[in-house]
């Protein structure tokens, strides 16, 4: 698969903080690339330097197979990018605004006059098209903004939190336009918080930390590296030493623990083994009523990794 | 810059278009219009003013438009293009606009020549509508006046300047990102260039 963004050792630093530390970052055509981290790990300036906002102080990036340089237009005409609360010209009217983004992407009038109503209709804005900006709401701004980075069919779209300040109902509309937008052959590289929006939507996931790559790949691989226990939590009816016993007895199982109903079992397989526990709790004489697997999701192993991080970042110093 | 030329002049145009509405709506400029226009008003209603005060009645002045522009051309039109272009760009920098504009396929230099060339356009309808409006006021009110073929002139060279000193409030606005240090800065080095002139010519 042929790579959209490839960042090699990227540096940026601002003024003595490095805000991104030699960050190797790949991106695959016709895939929804989740970038996630905590607070300051460097997701933003890495955008900026990827639509090339921001200079890199170092390392290499090209994205759409150009070689990112400062002040190249070109480039970004076949990026869409969406900033993290986007701030638009308040004295311009929704319609107004795409009209004239249109423009300066180089869309004649009769592409203008199809692809401007058609997304104003998508993020649901036709009836206020001639407010002025200054006059909508934090989510209609941000709904405006998704519209935006949008204009002239982009290959790759950058979104930067995109559901930020959005109802529950705005949240999963995007989440369907991003779907939408990646069956049509659109790259989307999307930055989030929303741990859950990125596990629904993207097939990679790339996890940054105070500006290094700490993991990148499907969240199989991802999940893989995290190398966290993982446990399995079942509520058992009839729960006896039997059914401990034998639960024990599973080879790929480290530890059991119980309490009341309720049986911890830790493993040390990656692989989903519900049905062989539940098959030992069954032979023992157990009633499984619940099973939920812990440590699977991208919550969890976003927090190992980081944990892991920081033990590694802790043991070099 | 490899944007090609025929993508260019549509660019540029969209960058005046995106400023010369803002520039419009701006409640600053609208202020200062009306500002000016009251102030036209004044220079023009002065004889009659004068008049109802010492019952004389109106004299005819004929150097009244030509030396109502000459004023205008001065301080009233380099402060009229300080107002107008202060946040131009530093503007975008403190509402964090300038992101989505610069994440478009468009060069900073477009960015910087088409927001220069709208204030320019917005100067130039704010000038004309003044200088028309003083010249005719002025014409019907003082009678017969001289030198009226210097008024365009008068009006060319005062854009000129205008140009020079927005041209220098977009540039301190882009270094310093902030509107306030724009003004002042313009302002200043007016103040000083105005002064250093007074001392060399006297």
């Amino acid at each position: 698969m042929e790579s959209v963004i490839e960042a090699t050792g990227l540096i940026k630093k601002y003024g003595s903080l490095v805000a991104v530390d030699k960050l190797d970052l790949n991106v695959k055509a016709d895939t929804i690339h989740g970038f996630l981290g905590p607070n300051g790990a460097g997701k933003t300036t890495t955008i900026k330097v990827l639509v090339g906002l921001l200079k890199p102080d170092g390392g290499s990036v090209s994205v759409l197979g150009q070689e990112l340089g400062w002040d190249k237009p070109d480039v970004r005409s076949r990026i869409g990018y969406m900033p993290e609360l986007p701030k638009l010209p308040k004295h311009l009217k929704g319609r107004e605004l795409l009209d004239i983004y249109g423009r300066m992407y180089g869309m004649t009038k009769e592409e203008r006059g199809k692809q401007v109503p058609k997304l104003l209709d998508m993020v649901d804005l036709r009836e206020r098209e001639n407010d002025l900006i200054g006059q909508y709401s934090k989510g209609m701004q941000q709904r405006l903004g998704l519209a935006q980075a949008l204009l002239g069919e982009p290959e790759l779209v950058i979104l930067d939190e995109p559901s930020l300040g959005l109802d529950p109902g705005g949240m999963v509309e995007v989440r369907e336009i991003m779907k939408e937008m990646a069956k049509e052959g659109v790259t989307i590289f999307l930055s989030s918080h929303l741990l859950h929006e990125v596990q629904q939507v993207c097939t990679h996931i790339t996890i940054i930390n105070k500006g290094i790559a700490v993991a990148s790949g499907t969240l199989k691989q991802i999940s893989a590296k995290a190398k966290g226990p993982l446990t399995i939590e079942a509520e058992v009816d009839k729960l006896s030493k039997a059914v401990t016993e034998k639960v024990k007895e599973l080879p790929f199982v480290t530890s059991v623990a119980e309490e009341g109903k309720k049986l911890s079992v830790e493993v040390k397989t990656r692989d989903d083994v519900r049905s062989e526990v539940s098959q030992a709790i069954t032979a023992g004489g157990g009633v499984v009523i619940s099973m939920n697997l812990k440590g699977e999701s991208l919550e969890d192993i976003f927090m190992d990794l980081l944990a892991k991080h920081k033990r590694t970042k802790e043991v070099t110093k | 810059m490899t944007e090609s030329h025929k993508g260019w002049t549509g660019k540029f145009l969209a960058v005046v278009r995106y400023e010369i509405l803002w520039n419009i709506r701006k409640k600053k400029f609208l202020g200062m219009l009306i500002v000016a226009f009251a102030l036209a008003t004044l220079a023009l209603a002065g004889g009659h003013i004068a008049s109802a005060i010492t019952g004389e009645p109106v004299k005819a002045n004929p150097d009244f438009v030509i030396n109502a522009n000459v004023g205008l051309g001065g301080f009233g039109f380099f402060l009229f293009a300080i107002v107008t272009t202060m946040n131009t760009i530093s503007g975008e920098f403190e509402s964090g606009t300038i992101v989505p504009l610069l994440a478009k396929p468009i060069s900073r230099t477009t960015v910087f020549l088409g927001k220069l060339f709208a204030a320019f356009l917005t100067l130039l309808a704010t000038y004309c509508f003044l200088v028309v409006y003083m010249t005719i006021g002025g014409y019907a009110i003082y009678g017969l006046q001289n030198n009226l073929h210097l008024v365009p002139l008068s009006l060319l060279g005062a854009l000129f300047s205008t140009l020079i000193w927005i041209a220098m409030v977009l540039l301190l606005g882009t270094l310093s990102r902030s509107s306030l240090i724009a003004a002042l800065g313009a302002l200043g080095i007016w103040f000083g260039t105005t002064i250093i002139g007074s001392i060399i010519g006297a």
